[in-house]
């Protein structure tokens, strides 16, 4: 069952083409990698899904009782809030009731590592921790749907594993999760499928048990490496 | 959210209604208090003023931006302004000569200014940032509806003597003399001047000493002779006849001034107007209190001079002159007569 | 949005800027309303608690209006450069209720910031015994407290589409004709032509601080209370107010 479908979206900043009709859609409990070269229109397309731009052309279609959850790139939080503060604030703007919010906002600051910095303000906060508080305010309110842009962006090792593991412990839950992330890798490990993108079009995509052999690695490359050409070893899903 | 939204409607109808009613509420009710009082001198103290003088003879046009509230005949209608801009004047509006003021409000603000400007921008400054600004008092503010009245009066009454006054050319004596004013030896003839007048106007004798007069008389033929000798004969008739002229028309109405608040039982207003006397105003202004003056020494040497003064070819200065030749004359026994 | 409003709020009053140039109102109002402060007005030196009151009202206006000012000017476009927007937006808070959210926790801090001023104004009073003063400087303080919201909210309004900078000058060019109004409207009606156009026009948008003013004042020295300033003044809010509903910056 689809739970997110993009048809032909487009969208363009004055003369600018960023997303130039992209087309694919989500199954609930998938994890979908989105990859593609810096300027693609990877970030723009989240934007759009997340409704926080209008596409020029085509449609996104989310079901209606999806709870959406989303870590940015780059996380901005109020920095005079503390990183409790900061969940105890969108907790309150997603209407969560307060008797349940406040044991969750515990569990999550456990889950991200943040339990010893919850009464620090955030502008003392290192990227790392940010990161990991972009992630935890992301699961308040246990969306349906997350979308992760660029999630160990500022980890170290160690981080990155523990949130990957916290991925997979996600999808394992049954959630759908879209992850946009530089890291070919970090894709390879837990998308079930990827779609690469291209100057704002859908270059190829191929599911895990497609690759067979092939690294992720080398499938970019020859998608997105070599403008408008084709990838014969990715089989398309119907 | 619907509740907020039915909450905010609500209010923004609320507020629109309470703007909407106490706009059509009309004519301020300050300046309908102000009016009335006005008229109450009606009851004979008008008499003191001047003879014949009524507010309620004349329509009353209260400007309050862009709408005139007119009082008259007990009935109070609106229409747009007749003036293109504010003024404090009489002028003849379809058949009737009608009084033009701005409502106290307005005053208070063109007070603000003038005060402003002349008593330093600190002050004025200090008046606009604070809420505590400085406004024009009632009794003021019905002084000058009285000083305009009085304009109404000599409008209704002179018209022939004003219309031939107005083809003067008094915008080029205004120049001439103001280029002319900037002279030390003038300068201190106008200050001498208003000293002699205001020690003469305060003094406690019932009749005025005629040296005096004539000493001030003479300070003032000396000033007209420096404006000779500056501009020449004609130059200086002109002046001299501008002066009589600013004199019999704003300082008669700058006299009904005083004498209302006076009416009015303001004796701090009406010793505000005497101190008035002592400065050396810019401009024509200092004629309107000159000639304010002279009405108040008349009033103490020649009993029954308004009766005289407009229509006959006279001058203040020419009745005070005349005055203090019969005070001399045993003019005073004819002044304890006269009672 | 009450989150939003209070968030807002806790941001403003922790903003350095504020302290800095509240510190300094009340380091003057202080100076001034003990005596301390050598004050003159025209070379005339000002003392006692009648003379002391105008100019403290001054001081506070100015101040608290330029707080109003500098608490409002970059709430909403910080929000947009840092990208907090995001997170709010994909929560289901709507643009209109964000923007709203916004101005409105800007005014509250103004008129934080007022209150903040008018404490040294009550110690004043206090101190000079003047205890039945009381009310009617709450009153007082109530009524100009809607000139410090109108301006917070004006600003807020053109914060969202202008550059920093130039709200700023708006601000502030607002605020001295609002506190003009009652003079430029009076020099208005003496002229004519296209120029009178203009000025009438300008002083319809501006709100009129001075008539609020005017009221506060005579509230102060018990005189009847005129509504329709205060009313037109509460309109004029609510149509700024209204006015974020639809502005909104496209992307965010």
């Amino acid at each position: 069952m689809k739970i997110l479908e993009c048809r032909e979206l487009v969208k363009k900043y004055g003369g600018t083409e960023a997303v130039a009709g992209l087309s694919f859609s989500v199954e609930k409990g998938e994890v979908l990698g989105l990859l593609g070269p810096n300027g693609a229109g990877k970030t723009t397309t989240i934007k759009m899904i997340l409704g926080l731009t209008r596409p020029t052309g085509g449609d996104v279609t989310i079901d209606r009782e999806t709870r959406i959850g989303y870590s940015p790139e780059t996380p901005y939080f109020h920095p005079f809030l503390t990183g409790c503060e900061v969940l105890r604030f969108y907790s309150r703007l997603q209407r969560l009731d307060k008797e349940k919010a406040e044991p969750q906002i515990r569990r999550l600051l456990e889950l991200t590592g943040l339990s010893d910095a919850e009464d620090k303000r955030i502008k003392n906060y290192s990227k790392g921790m940010l990161q990991r508080l972009a992630f935890g305010q992301a699961l308040l309110g246990d969306p349906d749907l997350l979308i992760l842009d660029e999630p160990t962006s500022g980890l170290d090792a160690v981080g990155r594993i523990e949130m990957l593991q916290l991925v997979s412990e996600l999808k394992s839950k049954g959630k759908t999760i879209i992850f946009n992330s530089h890291i070919l890798s970090d894709v390879e490990k837990i998308a079930d499928r990827t779609i690469f993108i291209t100057n704002g079009r859908l270059a190829g995509q191929v599911s895990r048990s497609e690759l067979c052999g092939t690294s992720l690695e080398e499938l970019f490359v020859k998608t997105v490496g070599g403008a408008g050409h084709a990838c014969s070893d990715a089989q398309y899903i119907q | 959210m619907k509740t907020f939204k039915i909450i905010y409607i609500i209010i923004g109808v609320m507020l629109a209604a309470g703007v909407l009613i106490s706009s059509l509420a009309g004519l301020p009710e300050k300046d309908r208090e102000l009016y009335e009082t006005a008229c109450s001198l009606e009851d004979g103290r008008t008499d003191s003023i001047w003879p014949g003088l009524g507010i309620s003879d004349y329509p009353v046009a209260l400007r309050k931006g862009n709408t005139e509230y007119v009082l008259f005949n007990g009935s109070v209608d609106k229409r747009r302004p007749v003036l293109p801009v504010i003024a404090c004047t009489a002028y003849p509006a379809g058949d009737t000569i009608n009084v033009f003021m701005p409502c106290k409000s307005v005053m208070d603000s063109l007070g603000q200014i003038v005060e402003g400007f002349s008593s330093g921008s600190e002050s004025f400054l200090i008046g606009q940032f604070s809420i505590e600004s400085k406004r024009m008092s009632d009794n003021q503010y019905v002084a000058l509806l009285y000083h305009e009245t009085m304009h109404a009066l000599q409008l209704s009454r002179y018209e022939d003597l004003l219309t031939e006054m107005a083809d003067w050319g008094e915008e080029d004596v205004e120049e001439m003399m103001a280029e002319l004013e900037s002279d030390s030896s003038i300068q201190a003839l106008y200050k001498e001047q208003s000293e002699l007048l205001y020690r003469l106007v305060i003094s406690e004798e019932i009749v005025p000493d005629a040296d005096d007069i004539r000493e001030y008389i003479k300070t003032r033929e000396e000033t007209l002779e420096v404006f000779r000798r500056h501009a020449g004969d004609r130059q200086g008739d002109m002046i001299g006849a501008y002066i009589d002229m600013t004199e019999l028309l704003e300082g008669t109405a700058s006299y009904v001034e005083a004498k209302t608040a006076l009416a009015l039982n303001d004796s701090e207003l009406y010793e505000q107007y005497l101190s008035s006397l002592q400065e050396t105003l810019p401009g024509r202004e200092k004629y309107y209190k000159s000639g304010m003056g002279i009405c108040l020494l008349l009033d103490r040497m020649s009993p029954g001079w308004k009766d005289e003064l407009f229509g006959h070819g006279l001058t203040l200065a020419g009745m005070l002159e005349k005055a203090a030749e019969v005070s001399d004359d045993g003019g005073k026994e004819v002044y304890d007569t006269a009672g | 949005m009450l989150a939003l409003m209070r968030n807002t709020f806790n941001e403003r009053i922790r903003s350095r800027t504020f302290y800095v140039v509240g510190i300094i109102g009340m380091v003057i109002m202080l100076l001034i309303t003990t005596g301390n402060g050598n004050l003159t007005i025209n070379g005339k030196k000002v003392s006692g608690f009648e003379p002391m009151v105008p100019v403290a009202l001054s001081i506070i206006g100015f101040v608290s209006s330029l707080l109003a000012v500098m608490v409002s000017l970059q709430t909403i476009p910080n929000e947009f450069e840092r990208k907090t927007t995001h997170l709010v937006l994909i929560r289901g808070i709507k643009p209109w209720q964000y923007m709203f959210s916004l101005t409105a926790g800007n005014m509250l801090a103004s008129v934080f910031c007022m209150l903040s001023l008018y404490v040294s104004l009550l110690i004043f009073t206090a101190a000079h015994g003047k205890i039945g003063l009381f009310l009617p400087t709450f009153l007082c303080i109530a009524i100009m407290s809607i000139n410090t919201m109108l301006l917070s909210a004006a600003v807020s309004l053109l914060s969202i589409k202008l550059p920093v900078y130039i709200t700023g000058i708006l601000g502030l060019v607002i605020y001295v004709m609002g506190v003009l109004h009652g003079v430029l409207d009076t020099l208005a009606g003496t002229t004519q032509g296209f120029g009178r156009v203009l000025a009438d026009a300008a002083l319809f948008i501006v709100p009129d601080f001075s008539a609020v003013q005017q009221q506060a004042s005579n509230v102060l020295i018990w005189m009847p209370l005129d509504p329709k300033p205060l009313l037109v003044s509460l309109l004029q809010l609510y149509v700024i107010l209204s006015l974020t509903f639809v502005v909104f910056r496209r992307e965010v």
